[in-house]
């Protein structure tokens, strides 16, 4: 099965087995991004090759830990105001995405 | 505004929750089925993420929506309501819940009758460094593979004990990706007997093999009785650290082995979620070989609370099928109350469902057996590994008051804030009740949980004032 990369310094990798929703594009830290459709935030984010997510406080880095909801380590600011889960989130076109570990 | 009321309010669409519905939606009643998640399913029945808009927003609840076919049990009965995405923030013993939903905020709803169908969460072993970014639980990296296709990492290391670490590391095999290692806490032994226990259940063995096959068809090594004591890196996950673990809890010298990796997924079984039956006023009980504390349930899975139910996972770990039964037990017995449900007949379908149960307990006893890590290796965490992530307090701390005398986890939460943070304690909680029971020196000590209180999740304050 083949498998497709985002970008070059991607290090997460989106499966091409899956079908997937239309392409859309949103921001990380004013950045362009690509997601998909139905995709959370935290997959996309995971898919484009970030991994920290925020800062904990004793500003040590955080990322994805549980993906579901239960540990809150991937708190995202999103369009500017929100706090939200990154895994419970679905990304929408144009949101912009604010991560505090880039 | 006037409260909403149903006949019986789900609360969580998992296997015990979707079980639950599909058997009292055959009757006249009115059903509110409530899951957080977009989709309803849980983390056992989870799919691709990519479904048809009006499927999987839940912007229209809670009305009809069609319950999804693709879990394999679909209802078109109009008297089923859905609300996804939304969350229960709170449950009073008077049957009344604060619901938040993603399109009209916080309001009040009202249930003759109440099942908790909650699931459970992942549980993982501390170990210094593993909060670092890379270090995920192994149903977080599942979540991204099963339903966004996503994998965190071209290479990835397992650790756990139990069928999901064979299972995922299947599942990223057979999308392309590559398992470098997996460390089975568990021994060669404890795997063929699991053979034994699950002897007429040919499915699991089936998916077992399966899982093992492609494992060795791969060439991927896999250690047994080994545990992560430390990972390493610069703001990411670099190197992971583990050692060999001997039957009485202690590291075996010179087992150490280093392995370069920038992803690691970790489990050590599951833990309940009895956050809302607990605020409910509902009976726990502490049971390590059923996953921690549980809800209390009579053989109807009646909690203590009258007309208030309890199904799945959260009156013991073992797995979707006895989530499935434990779903439907609670139905008929609410169908019964109703006076829906004739006793004998009710009667005849509990016998043949509480039967079929106990195969299902006899498989969770086991895993929870496979899973169950020595009193040592709890006291044995490194001082600097972090216990609550969202308060950054370490072992060290811990161990600390302890020594000071600290016996109970609701003391220890006052004195160092541990299990007071954002996630209200589900990560750390059960991880205090296995670490105080080892760490105390003064014989047994009966466990306390820590307290529990609305809101269950965070919200802003502003969906609150408007209630």
């Amino acid at each position: 099965m083949g498998i497709i990369k985002d970008s070059k310094n991607a290090s997460g990798i989106r499966i091409d087995s899956l079908q997937r929703g239309r392409k859309i594009v949103f921001f990380v830290n004013g950045r362009y991004t690509t997601a998909y459709m139905g995709e959370t935030i935290h997959a996309a984010l995971i898919a484009a090759g970030y991994h920290q997510f925020r800062k904990s406080k004793t500003c040590q880095p955080r990322g994805v830990f549980c993906g579901m909801g239960v540990c809150y380590e991937c708190l995202v600011t999103v369009n500017n105001g929100s706090i939200q889960r990154a895994c419970m989130t679905v990304v929408e076109e144009g949101m912009e995405v604010e991560i505090d570990g880039d | 505004m006037g409260i909403e009321a149903y006949d019986v309010v789900i609360i969580g669409a998992g296997p015990s929750g979707i079980g639950a519905a599909t058997v009292l939606a055959e009757y006249s009643l009115k059903i509110l089925l409530i899951d957080e998640n977009n989709q309803i399913g849980g983390q056992i029945w989870r799919k691709p993420a990519y479904q048809p808009v009006s499927r999987f927003r839940g912007h229209q609840p809670p009305t009809r929506q069609p319950m999804d076919l693709s879990t394999g049990i679909g209802t078109d009965k109009n008297n089923l309501h859905i609300t996804t995405p939304s969350c229960v923030l709170g449950v009073f013993p008077d049957k009344h819940l604060l619901l938040s939903t993603s399109d009209q905020g916080v309001r009040e709803i009202k249930a003759r009758s109440i099942i908790f169908a909650t699931g459970a969460r992942e549980k993982v072993l501390p170990f210094k460094g593993w909060t670092l970014p890379g270090v995920m639980t192994l149903g977080a990296a599942q979540i991204l593979l099963k339903q966004y296709g996503v994998l965190a990492s071209s290479e990835i290391l397992i650790s756990g004990a139990g069928p999901l670490a064979y299972l995922l590391s299947s599942q990223i095999i057979g999308a392309g990706g590559k398992v470098t290692t997996v460390l089975d806490r568990s021994s060669l032994a404890t795997m063929l007997n699991a053979v034994w226990v699950m002897a007429g259940q040919l499915p699991k063995i089936g998916e077992g093999l399966l899982a093992l096959g492609r494992l060795i068809k791969k060439r991927v090594s896999v250690k047994h009785r080994m545990q992560v004591v430390e990972v390493k890196g610069k703001d990411k996950l670099q190197e992971v650290i583990a050692v060999r673990i001997a039957s009485d809890g202690t590291a075996v010298d010179g087992s150490q082995q280093r392995y370069e990796t920038q992803m690691l997924a970790c489990g050590n079984g599951f833990v309940p979620n009895i956050e809302l039956p607990q605020l409910t006023g509902c009976d726990l009980i502490y049971a390590v070989d059923k996953g921690g504390w549980i809800v209390k349930t009579d053989r109807s899975m009646e909690t203590s609370v009258s007309g208030v139910f309890a199904a799945g996972e959260i009156t013991g770990i073992a797995g979707s099928d006895k989530s499935l039964i434990e779903g439907r037990l609670a139905a008929l017995s609410i169908l019964n109350q109703f006076g829906k449900l004739n006793s004998k007949k009710y009667r005849i379908r509990r016998a043949a469902l509480l039967n079929k149960r106990k195969h299902c307990q006899r498989f969770g006893a086991f895993l929870n057996r496979q899973w169950a890590i020595h009193p040592r290796e709890w006291a044995g965490i490194d001082d600097a590994a972090i216990i609550c992530r969202c308060e950054d307090i370490t072992m060290g701390t811990i161990r600390g008051w302890i020594k000071k005398g600290i016996r109970s986890a609701p003391d220890l939460k006052r004195a160092t804030r541990c299990g007071m943070g954002i996630c209200q304690g589900r990560t750390c909680a059960p991880l205090i009740y296995e670490i105080l029971a080892a760490c105390s020196v003064a014989g047994k000590q009966e466990p306390h949980p820590l307290s529990v209180r609305t809101p269950v999740k965070p919200i802003p304050l502003g969906d609150l004032a408007r209630l």
